[in-house]
């Protein structure tokens, strides 16, 4: 390998780990704190990579940008969650729908734009704009190109997490948190159940949305198959963290969930450059690997349990 | 004070209207302040429909719901919560398994009031309230605040229930066979706590129970439920003087087939 491919070797799986932390976290909230198996992942991440592009090629500010697809993602949540709660459509059903309906549009914005939705290399994204801002600081070239992204979507990160702990450690952040755990115990506790699911979600779905338009900024991209085993990843990468890093308090927990990221992408990038014919058969490989994070925890635990209940009757028979 | 008035309900189990269950038939009940009712009755007599229609758990058929003098019939359940408390048979219901006591009772301690998203939700203050609330119960929980709840046995847990449900001074208790799934020992210790903050704090009760001698011991009134009705309803002295047997014979009065449970409880 060249010094150019050690380097991408490692940094390119520590960008992608930043950006769809994002997306876990969001995944988290969901599947973890709501208790609630939300597809419609696979709906708002093309739907916003495709909308990104779109707008940013009719020169709109990417900040703008950003700001526009999380209000994207905070209704589609809303919307979601009310299809369950108010017409009473299983949450499972309410995501696909949502799902199919998101996808709809992003191609209804790749046909308005006739044809593919394409940046050009120098567009202004939010990478630009940062690649540019270091240049003005002196930096070199090549560190700026490997390091900005990563610099740009690790202060994102760090602030999104910054606030998700605070936000779930106040009164309506325990109150969401309660309202995932016993739906009964919250509602004998005055807590509106429907509005904390509601809430829940839209903050999920907008992480989701800020993950999207972060990931088609930098690959200068949006594609309506974008969304394509968005939420494989964003489980396997959940289970991973849970798996391997402890995560006994909540603070814990989104520390797991966003190592589980980095984890993911580097057994993908290990996958690729390791395994023959990686790239066709990619999907099954991470369809394995998710069976796998979610086997070897429940087979550790039922070895260790066998285990416990053998030496207890080996001592019952000694005494 | 609170009042029922002619309460019904129906259970439709299918679309055939023969497997309807009529879990309330009409009934009406006044608790009145410093009530402590018991309510007794076999399986499917209506008496947790009762308790659920009072709590907004589900909705009536017909019937009002006031509590003193407001009519609730329609408030939904977590609006209800705000001047209800309950506690359930089941300790795993009652309360968050994996989050600490301290998180457990802060949510109870807010009942009522809107969460804000800009206050902190654990504070020193509130735990060093709670750890003055804790220690009268001496089952040393005030040194183990930040203990996720799932860590307490089930005895242990109906007390921290109780304690969430009382806290914030309701206007009425409902517990559902509270200690029902506790050893005896145990079933009586959360029975004499109970008895303890209901008559210290004055608050309304209405306890269903099993255990006809608890029915019998405790509070000033109790009632008997079978078929969706109430068949039989005693207070103050009359309600001392009675027996288990007495009960079961108005139960065989009743009904033909005493259920297994009230035999045994």
């Amino acid at each position: 390998m060249s010094a150019y491919e050690i380097q991408s070797f490692f940094l390119s799986p520590l960008s992608s780990g930043l950006i769809f932390a994002l997306l876990v976290l969001g995944v988290f909230i969901a599947y973890r704190v709501l208790d609630i198996a939300d597809l419609s992942v696979e709906g708002v991440f093309p739907l916003v990579t495709v909308l990104s592009c779109f707008l940013i090629l009719r020169n709109v500010n990417p900040f703008l940008v950003v700001l526009i697809v999380l209000v994207l993602g905070v209704v589609a949540g809303i919307i979601n969650a009310c299809l369950s709660i108010y017409l009473k459509i299983p949450p499972l059903l309410s995501g696909i729908i949502v799902m199919a309906a998101l996808f709809a549009l992003s191609i209804i914005i790749v046909q308005a734009n006739k044809g593919q939705v394409n940046l050009p290399s120098d567009a202004f994204t939010v990478f630009s704009w940062f690649s540019n801002l270091m240049l003005s600081w002196g930096a070199s070239k090549t560190w700026v190109n490997f390091l900005s992204p990563i610099i740009i979507v690790g202060v994102i990160l760090a602030l999104v997490m910054l606030s998700m702990y605070f936000f779930f450690g106040t009164e309506l952040g325990l109150a969401i948190r309660a309202g995932g755990k016993n739906r009964q115990m919250a509602k004998a506790n005055g807590i509106n159940v429907h509005l904390t699911t509601i809430i829940g979600l839209a903050i999920s779905s907008a992480l989701v949305a800020l993950a999207a338009t972060l990931y088609a900024q930098k690959n200068l991209t949006g594609n309506p198959q974008d969304g394509q085993g968005m939420i494989v990843i964003g489980l396997s990468a959940l289970f991973l963290g849970e798996a391997i890093i402890p995560h006994r308090s909540f603070k814990m927990h989104l520390f797991a969930v966003v190592g589980g990221s980095f984890i993911y992408w580097y057994i993908i990038q290990i996958l690729i450059q390791f395994i023959p014919k990686s790239d066709t058969f990619l999907y099954l490989y991470k369809a394995l690997l998710l069976v796998l994070v979610l086997a070897v925890p429940y087979l550790i635990s039922r070895f260790k349990k066998k285990r416990a209940r053998e030496k207890e009757r080996e001592e019952s028979e000694n005494a | 004070m609170l009042n029922c008035v002619n309460l019904k309900k129906t259970f439709h189990l299918d679309s055939n209207p023969l497997n309807d269950k009529k879990a309330l038939q009409g009934v009406s009940l006044t608790i009145n302040d410093g009530d402590f009712i018991t309510v007794i009755g076999g399986n499917g007599s209506g008496k947790t429909t009762l308790l659920n229609l009072i709590a907004g758990v589900h909705h009536v058929d017909a019937g009002t719901i006031t509590l003193d003098g407001e009519d609730i019939t329609d408030l939904p359940e977590h609006k209800r919560a705000r001047f209800i408390g309950r506690v359930f048979q089941d300790p795993m219901q009652g309360t968050i398994a994996d989050i600490s006591i301290f998180e457990n009772l802060v949510l109870a301690s807010n009942r009522g009031k809107r969460p804000s998203p800009f206050k902190w939700a654990l504070t020193k203050e509130k735990k060093a309230g709670f750890a003055e609330l804790l220690k009268p119960l001496s089952l040393g929980l005030e040194n183990r605040l930040d203990a996720k709840i799932g860590t307490l046995s089930g005895g242990q847990r109906q007390s921290v229930t109780l304690l969430m449900a009382t806290m914030s001074d309701p206007r009425l208790l409902l517990l559902d066979e509270h200690t029902a799934a506790l050893d005896p020992k145990t079933a009586h210790t959360v029975m004499e706590l109970t008895n303890q903050i209901v008559s210290e704090k004055k608050i309304p009760t209405l306890m269903i129970t099993h255990n006809m001698k608890d029915a019998i011991r405790y509070g000033n009134r109790l009632i008997m439920m079978s078929d969706g009705k109430i068949i039989f309803e005693a207070s103050g002295e009359e309600k001392q003087k009675l027996t288990v047997e007495e009960l079961l014979l108005k139960f065989q009065a009743a009904s033909e087939d005493v259920p297994d449970s009230l035999v045994l409880g």
